[in-house]
């Protein structure tokens, strides 16, 4: 499984955009359709995917595309 | 019949009491609440999956002995905190504007529970000399269903008065609601009477007009 591409196919169907709008201006407060209950499906997609239990702390603070990488990464996930 | 409503202190979701006789059915059992040593407890019935709905289970069985009734994929995804929401429950709060988003200390961020009895069609049961209807809605979570007694509708996150129904949690599908939900919901009676997962009753037909 290639992560970046199996991360970018969750950020599509989680909020029904294609690939070239995530960039960096792809977070919580910025984009309309990311609210908190596309959080929780966002969430428990990545979970799912990825196998990995976020910290509440984490789900509370994944509030964009590129720290959410970041956010993954500590969590053995290699991209 | 006697309709008792009991808020609960997880997004003050609605648990329902429904008397007949010294019979009681439970709907979407809370984690804190006593019955009078006088009534029977006779069954407990959910509307869904989700933690604000479900937190009573245990408790329920544990100390009244109570079978739990509701639909096969509600039975299954209450069994994994992660499809049961408990999990996201801090965080989803913390999210929340509108709602009361006070989180309580004690919630279970592990909890599971299991039914007794599942349904995976349209059933009707007797209790107590009613007929009951329990419909399956899916479309707001995979195990959603209402249970229709005598023109009330027990119909959980399924419908509210003035608001869209949230059908983009894991596992909604806005395709099932409109496909098999919403024509069941429009052939009720239209003088029912919703009680539903949250806020306060309302007339079936005041939903209906919304549409
Ligand atoms: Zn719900």
């Amino acid at each position: 499984m290639n992560a970046l591409n199996e991360y970018n196919r969750i950020f599509r169907e989680t909020f029904g955009v294609s690939e070239d709008a995530l960039n960096e201006d792809f977070t919580f407060n910025g984009v309309a359709v990311w609210d908190s209950v596309a959080h929780m499906s966002l969430i428990s997609s990545l979970e799912d995917a990825f196998d990995v239990m976020f910290d509440v702390d984490d789900i509370l603070h994944y509030g964009s595309y590129f720290h959410g990488i970041e956010i993954l990464k500590h969590y053995g996930v290699e991209f | 019949m006697k309709i008792r409503r009991i808020r609960s202190d997880l997004l003050a979701s609605n648990m329902y009491l429904v008397a007949e006789d010294s019979g009681v059915l439970l709907i979407d059992p809370c984690r804190a609440f006593d019955l009078p040593e006088t009534v029977r407890p006779d069954f407990v019935f959910l509307t869904h999956e989700h933690y604000d709905h479900i937190s009573g289970v245990n408790l329920c069985r544990d100390r009244y002995g109570m079978p739990v009734i509701c639909t096969a994929r509600c039975d299954e995804r209450m069994g994994n905190s992660r499809t049961n929401m408990a999990r996201y429950f801090e965080a989803f709060c913390r999210m929340q504007v509108g709602l009361d988003a006070e989180v309580p200390a004690d919630f279970e961020p592990n909890y599971v529970c299991r039914a007794d009895e599942t349904f995976e069609a349209d059933k009707e049961i007797s209790w107590r000399g009613h007929r009951v209807r329990l419909l399956l809605l899916p479309g707001h979570s995979p195990g959603s269903s209402g249970l229709w007694i005598d023109g009330h509708l027990f119909s959980g996150d399924s419908i509210f008065a003035r608001q869209e129904t949230v059908l983009r949690f894991p596992g909604g599908s806005a395709v099932d609601w409109e496909k098999i939900s919403l024509p069941k919901l429009c052939a009720l009676p239209p003088d029912t009477i919703v009680y539903p997962g949250h806020f306060d009753p309302f007339p079936l037909k005041e939903w209906m007009a919304y549409l």
